[in-house]
Formats: C-alpha cells, sequence, structure tokens
C-alpha cells in the first residue's frame, strides 16, 4: 500500500481493492449454421443472469469464437456461466441449455472447458428430451448426444467441465455527471471486450445499482442500494463520494481465475480514466469475506506500490 | 532402454506364413535384445524365434518399429495394450487383433481381420485392408468394442461386421457386407460401399459418400445436413490428417433408419449430390 497519490490522466486511482469470491464457473461453446444465430442463442441464455443474488446464476458472453477454433467448423459464441456452488451450476446450466440454446435454431453445444476433469452430466441430462429417440456417439474419446428435433438434430456434449472461478471483482468509476461515467463505464468495457476467461454479466457490462449487504430498513433484504456511493443521499448517509463527484457507475467481472481478473481490470480501469471522471475505486468488505483481493494501484502498475503483507 | 525397437526382417517370407503374436510393444518394453531374440514364432507349423527372422537394434522401449515386406507376417500387435507399433511396408492378417490401447501405423497394405474384436487404441493404415475390418472373430458375437481403425485406402468385405462401439474410416471403396449386423459404433465410407451395407445392424452408423444401395429393410428419413458428422470430419481431418472436402463436411445426408429386420436403430447417412 501507499499514501502516494497516484493518478492516470489526472484520475486518481484509490488505493483500494475489489473483493471478490470463489465461485463454480464454466464455458459453454455455442455454434450455429451463422453468427446471428449463434449469438442469439447465447444471449437468450445470458439473460437474466446478472447476480447471483436474484439470478442464482451469474452469465454473459466471453467472446465470439471463430468457425476454424470450434468442433464443428462453424461460427460459435463462448459463455461463460457463474454460480455459488457446483449442484446450482449444473442445474442452471440444464436450465438454460435446455431452454435457450435446444430450442435455438441451427445450434449445437459444446463443452469449453476440455481439460477440466471436474465434469458435470449436463448432456446426459439433457438426452432424455430425444424420448428414447436419442443417440451418441463417441468421437476422439468425447461422448456426443444427438436429440432429434423438429428441425433435425441437436448435438450436445455429454459433460462440462467446471473450475473454481471467482466472482464480483469490480472497480467503480466516479465522474462529475452521468453523462460521462457512463462515457467512461463505456470506455470501459470496450477495453475489456474479448478478455479470455472473463464476463461483465450486467447489463452493457456496467451497472448503475451497486449493493451493498443487508439493508437497513428492510430486513428481509439480502442486498439493498448501495448508499455510501449514491450521490442522491450525500447529505442523508455516511457517504463516501468526494465533493464533484455527481454519478458512480460500476463494472463487475465473473472471471475463471484470478489472473483473468487482473488482466481485464488492467485494461478496463486505465480505458475509465477520461474527461470528467475524478477517481476510481472498488468495492470491498475490509478484506475480511471475500479470499480474492485485487488492489487496483497494483493492477494499473503504480509506482513504489507493493502489496500489503 | 532405447528410443525404438528396430525389427528388421532377415529375408522375404517363402516357407510359409509367420504368426508373430509375440511381437507387441508390451512384450518388447521390458527385454534386453537377447530376450527379444529369444520370443517365439511360427513359420507355418514350425517353431521359430525373433532372432532367426528379424534383425534387432535397441531394446526396453514400447516404440516398436518393424521394416520388410510382412505381408507374409501375421498378428502384430495383437492384444497389445500401449506404446506404438509402426510397421515400415505390408502387413498380414490380424494386425493388431484383439488390442486394447497404443497406437498401430502400418505404412503399407494390411491383410484381413486388421483390428477384429480390439477394444481401444488406434490403427492407421497407409494402403489397404482386406477382408473384415475391426470385425468380429469367427463364432463371436461381438466385433471392435472400441478404439479407431483409419484405413487410408480401399477395404475388403464385412468391415464393422458385429461392431459394438468404435469407429472405423475407409478412405477408399469398401467391399461387400460393410457394417453389416452392426451392434453400435461408427463405420464412415468416403468410397463406394458394396451390397449389403447395414444389413442386420441393430444399431450404429453407417456414413456414406460414394455409390450405395440401400437395403430394402431401411426406410428413409429425412434429408439433413448432421452437426454430428461435422465434428467427426473435423476430428479426422485434426487427428489423421485425413483430406476430406468440404461439399462432404458440410454436405446434405439422407438419413435411413434400419435394418427393420432387426431393431431398426441403426442409420445409413448417405452423402446426397447438391
Amino acid at each position: 500500500m501507499s499514501a502516494v497519490p497516484f493518478a492516470i490522466n489526472g484520475v486518481t486511482i484509490d488505493d483500494t481493492f475489489a473483493e471478490a469470491f470463489s465461485m463454480r464457473g464454466a464455458r459453454v461453446i455455442v455454434t450455429a449454421s451463422t453468427p446471428r444465430w449463434a449469438h442469439q442463442a447465447a444471449t437468450t441464455m445470458t439473460g437474466f443472469a446478472t447476480s447471483v443474488i436474484g439470478c442464482k446464476v451469474e452469465a454473459g458472453i466471453e467472446r465470439l469464437v471463430p468457425a476454424s477454433e470450434t468442433p464443428d467448423g462453424r461460427p460459435g459464441v463462448s459463455v461463460l456461466v457463474f454460480a455459488f456452488d457446483s449442484a446450482g451450476l449444473q442445474q442452471r446450466l440444464i436450465e438454460r441449455l435446455g431452454q435457450c440454446v435446444l430450442t435455438c435454431p441451427t445450434t449445437a453445444i459444446f463443452d469449453g472447458l476440455p481439460t477440466s476433469t471436474d465434469r458435470m452430466p449436463v448432456g446426459k441430462a439433457l438426452r432424455v428430451f430425444g424420448d428414447g429417440f436419442q443417440s451418441s456417439k463417441m468421437i476422439g474419446g468425447i461422448r456426443y448426444w444427438r436429440l432429434p428435433v423438429m428441425e433435425g438434430e441437436c448435438l450436445v456434449e455429454e459433460t462440462f467441465g467446471k473450475v473454481t472461478g471467482v466472482g464480483g471483482g469490480n472497480f467503480l468509476i466516479l465522474a462529475e455527471d452521468a453523462e460521462r461515467a457512463l462515457a467512461a463505464a463505456e470506455a470501459a468495457v470496450e477495453a475489456m471486450a474479448g478478455a479470455v476467461g472473463v464476463i461483465l454479466p450486467f447489463p452493457g457490462g456496467i451497472v448503475r445499482s451497486g449493493s451493498k449487504v443487508g439493508s437497513k430498513k428492510y430486513k428481509s433484504m439480502i442486498a439493498s442500494t448501495n448508499d455510501p456511493f449514491d450521490p442522491t443521499l450525500r447529505p442523508l448517509t455516511t457517504t463516501a463520494l468526494p465533493e464533484g463527484i455527481n454519478s458512480v457507475l460500476e463494472i463487475v467481472l465473473d472471471g475463471l481465475d484470478a489472473e483473468s481478473i487482473r488482466r481485464a481490470m488492467a485494461a478496463g480501469v486505465p480505458a475509465a480514466c477520461v474527461d470528467g471522471v475524478r477517481s476510481i475505486s472498488a468495492g470491498n468488505y475490509g478484506g475480511k469475506l471475500g479470499p480474492h483481493h485485487f488492489h487496483l494501484r497494483g493492477i494499473v502498475g503504480a509506482p513504489g506500490w507493493t502489496a500489503p503483507a | 532402454m532405447s528410443d525404438v525397437v528396430t525389427l528388421t526382417l532377415r529375408a522375404p517370407v517363402t516357407a510359409g506364413r509367420i504368426g508373430a503374436d509375440a511381437i507387441t510393444p508390451d512384450a518388447l518394453a521390458g527385454l534386453a535384445a537377447p530376450e527379444i531374440a529369444a520370443l517365439p514364432l511360427w513359420v507355418g507349423p514350425r517353431r521359430a524365434t525373433v532372432g532367426e527372422l528379424f534383425t534387432i537394434a535397441g531394446e526396453r522401449s514400447d516404440r516398436v518399429r518393424i521394416v520388410g515386406d510382412l505381408a507374409g507376417v501375421d498378428g502384430l500387435g495383437t492384444g497389445m495394450s500401449r506404446g506404438t507399433l509402426t510397421i515400415d511396408g505390408a502387413a498380414g492378417d490380424g494386425l493388431g487383433a484383439g488390442m486394447s490401447g497404443g497406437s498401430i501405423e502400418a505404412l503399407g497394405d494390411v491383410g484381413d481381420a486388421a483390428g477384429m474384436a480390439m477394444a481401444g487404441g488406434r490403427i492407421r493404415v497407409a494402403g489397404r485392408a482386406g477382408d473384415r475390418v475391426g470385425a468380429a472373430s469367427p463364432g463371436a458375437s461381438r466385433g471392435m468394442t472400441g478404439g479407431e481403425i483409419v484405413v487410408r485406402g480401399s477395404a475388403g468385405a464385412d468391415a464393422g461386421h458385429r461392431a459394438r462401439r468404435g469407429l472405423i474410416v475407409i478412405g477408399g471403396d469398401a467391399g461387400p457386407g460393410a457394417a453389416h449386423a452392426m451392434i453400435a459404433g461408427t463405420v464412415v465410407v468416403l468410397g463406394r460401399v458394396g451390397s449389403r451395407a447395414g444389413a442386420l445392424a441393430k444399431r450404429g452408423t453407417l456414413v456414406t459418400v460414394g455409390d450405395v444401395a440401400i437395403p430394402p429393410t431401411y426406410r428413409l428419413a429425412c434429408r439433413y445436413r448432421p452437426v454430428v458428422l461435422r465434428v467427426l470430419f473435423h476430428y479426422l481431418a485434426r487427428t489423421y490428417a485425413l483430406p476430406i472436402e468440404e461439399r462432404v463436411i458440410a454436405g446434405l445426408y439422407a438419413r435411413y433408419t434400419g435394418d427393420l429386420a432387426e431393431i431398426g436403430r441403426g442409420e445409413i447417412l448417405a452423402w446426397v449430390a447438391a
């Protein structure tokens, strides 16, 4: 840690860290006859998957996969899916692949973590949609299920790998107004687009309603507005906002490992340092809850910064 | 220990066929050269040794190379479970029969019953293969139960006869009875297929690219573009460097289901010219 101010393009990088948690993650490769339909399937299966708090799952598009890299030689999309535990991850995959990809014209479904020895029988569960007419094929040591559908056939890999990933990497963009906060957030998202092993699960990669744990007023709420960072509440709460900050946006990152998140943040944080942004901060719980700490100054390579003991 | 054990045939085989079941990577992996030389072979009805018929270079390796015209040498790699066996020439009957692992590469033609009743591993044949590739042993209820056989050239009759699992690919034409009485698994023929293709098959897939006579006990289901074949062909191109044209990979296939004289859960996927 360092008490020396550090800025990028005049934007202060706070000497703080994002605190993130372990999650179970999977990668799904969806292919289709055209990029349009692969993207359609991926978009559909990653809907309503912004936060495990309310959606039981966090999911997003990792990157577009060229036909030369997919098992069937068709254009594809890589999707990352995260849940709190293995059972939840498997169930969410079965639901989303079954309802959103199996149903989508021309698609096929492949595992994107083939080296993972920790496997989930997702395709094996989906096969029963074939009502006994399904058949399997072993190709190169991998079992695929061929599910008869009205269009023809849907191909799905029998098992999917899972890893212990990281959820809740984040940084906050503190800006002079909402327009410039959004412009900065868009620039950050653009800079992180296609980062391998990372998704930004919120709409367009951006969160305007960052939350705190629990609620001051409603006991049933497990999360509520992050009032210290709400500019409209500055006089009514213990604000964390310096003078001149009138809008805050958050970028949340989930990754298959901590290093992937670190690399993405190293691209995203500097990109957010544009005109009208005063500082970049991050959300944490004092380091007591999450095992993964992403120190902003360490990530962007601030001179003299050293990791805390 | 050597990187590879090389056996070179001393002279062409003229005194009857040689039974060489003893030559497997499993066996040679733990043997010194004199012990390899003492391994038993059969020359017709006569007992012989490896050392009488082959010169030996190297020892204690599960990478084995055999050099010479071995068209009269049967049983090479029988029952092998690991390592590699490269045959720098033709090979006789029963190549890799009953093998469960490892890989065999034959750079020339091979005889009958290559990969007969094999359970795992890979056999690559650069030339042609005889009858009963991956088929059942005489009288047995099951042919190959796993593994992969890729023949670049043509193959004889009854490829995949009674196969239970596994993959057979024939780059050229296949003789009569391909996938005959197949229980499951996959037979791919990139050339023409002889008569009785898929006859009496219970399950499994026969993929044909050249001409094929569909048995009357099969029924046309539809014409479509099976994604599973795209995966299969890309795998074959990647793993075996098989030159498969895009018109085949992405092509239209007629799916026939049968054999209705059996349980009818098999299929013939016959490529259709657009």
